[in-house]
C-alpha cells in the first residue's frame, strides 16, 4: 500500500526553504557564483 | 524528479523566488515527460552541437511564470557549463562524507551539500543517498547552528515525505532523523507545516468556491438565454398584435366610410 504523501511540490518546497534561508550560501553551493550570472546576462543584452 | 537543478540565471525577473531546472534531456519526451512539462513551465532548446536542454521555473506563481520565463536559447546554452548532474552529486557525497568523517570543521556550504545532495539525488538512487545523507546529518547534527539544523531538518522530511512510498521505510528514517534533531528546530518545522497545510486547505476552498460561482455563472447563463428565447417570443407576439391592430384600423376606417 502506498504512503498517502503530505506534500504536492516537494521539490519546490524545498528550494524554497534552503534559498529563503541561506540565499548565497545555497546559489553558490550548487555553483552559479554572482559574477557569473552578470557575465552571462551582459553578453546578451 | 529525474534531472538536476541549477539557480535561475536571470536573476532580476526570477532569481528571488524561483529556481530553475536545467537538465540533459537524453530521453525523447514520452507521456510521463509531457506531463511533467504540462506541470512546469519548461522550454526546450534543441542545438544541434549539444544534448538538448530542459529548463524549467519551478515555485513561481501561476500567473506570473508564463509571461516571466521568456528568454533566448543563447542564454540558456550559457548556463550548460554550469551543469550539476548525476556525477556532480557522488563527488559532492564523497567530499562531505570525507570531510564529516575525518572530523574537519565543516563550512556553510558543506552542511548545505546535505540538503543539495538529498534535493537532487537521482530517482533511482534516492532511497540508498538519502539514508546515507541521514546517516552523515545524525553524525554532524550537534555541531550545527539552529538556523542549519531547521533547514537540514526541513529539507530531508519534506523529501523522505516524497521518496518514500513503503510506510514502514519511511517512519524507520524519520525516526532516524526525528531523535537527534532538538526539539526547537522540530517545532518550528511543524508550525510552518501547519502554515502548509492550511494553505493547502484555503486553496481547495477558494477552488471550491470557484466552482460554486462557476455553476452560478452557468445557471444564469442558461436563465439569460430562456429570457432571450421568451423575449424574442415576445416580440414576435407584439409583432402580430401590431399587425392585427394595423388590420383592425383599416377595417375601422372602412366601417366609418360606409
Amino acid at each position: 500500500m502506498t504512503r498517502n504523501r503530505k506534500y504536492n511540490k516537494p521539490f519546490d518546497l524545498c528550494h524554497s526553504i534552503l534559498f529563503n534561508n541561506f540565499p548565497a550560501e545555497y546559489t553558490s553551493t550548487i555553483g552559479v557564483p554572482g559574477n557569473l550570472l552578470k557575465k552571462s546576462t551582459d553578453v546578451f543584452i | 524528479m529525474d534531472s538536476a537543478y541549477i539557480a535561475d540565471p536571470d536573476y532580476e525577473e526570477l532569481f528571488e523566488r524561483a529556481a530553475v531546472g536545467l537538465g540533459h534531456q537524453t530521453a525523447p519526451i514520452g507521456d510521463l515527460k509531457s506531463d511533467m512539462i504540462g506541470k512546469y513551465d519548461i522550454q526546450l532548446v534543441v542545438d544541434e552541437q549539444l544534448p538538448t536542454l530542459m529548463v524549467y521555473a519551478s515555485h513561481l506563481n501561476d500567473a506570473g511564470s508564463k509571461l516571466k520565463l521568456v528568454r533566448t536559447p543563447s542564454d540558456i546554452i550559457k548556463l550548460y557549463f554550469l551543469d550539476l548532474g548525476e556525477k556532480n552529486i557522488s563527488e559532492r557525497l564523497t567530499n562531505v562524507k570525507r570531510k564529516i568523517n575525518s572530523e574537519v570543521k565543516l563550512t556553510t556550504e558543506d552542511a548545505l551539500n546535505l540538503g543539495v545532495i538529498v534535493l537532487y539525488s537521482p530517482r533511482n538512487r534516492a532511497h540508498e543517498i538519502t539514508e546515507e545523507v541521514v546517516r552523515l546529518y545524525l553524525k554532524i547534527v550537534d555541531d550545527l547552528n539552529r538556523d542549519m539544523e531547521y533547514t537540514l531538518y526541513s529539507v530531508i522530511s519534506i523529501l523522505l515525505d516524497a521518496y518514500y512510498d513503503d510506510e514502514k521505510e519511511y517512519r524507520r528514517i524519520k525516526n532516524m532523523l526525528d531523535n537527534k534533531t532538538s526539539s526547537d528546530s522540530k517545532c518550528q518545522y511543524a508550525s510552518q507545516e501547519a502554515m502548509i497545510e492550511s494553505l493547502n486547505f484555503a486553496k481547495e476552498d477558494l477552488q471550491f468556491a470557484n466552482e460554486k460561482l462557476d455553476a452560478a455563472n452557468r445557471e444564469l447563463d442558461s436563465a439569460n438565454r430562456e429570457l432571450d428565447s421568451a423575449n424574442h417570443e415576445l416580440g414576435i407576439a407584439n409583432e402580430k398584435i401590431a399587425m392585427l391592430e394595423a388590420q383592425n384600423a383599416v377595417l375601422n376606417d372602412k366601417l366609418k366610410g360606409k
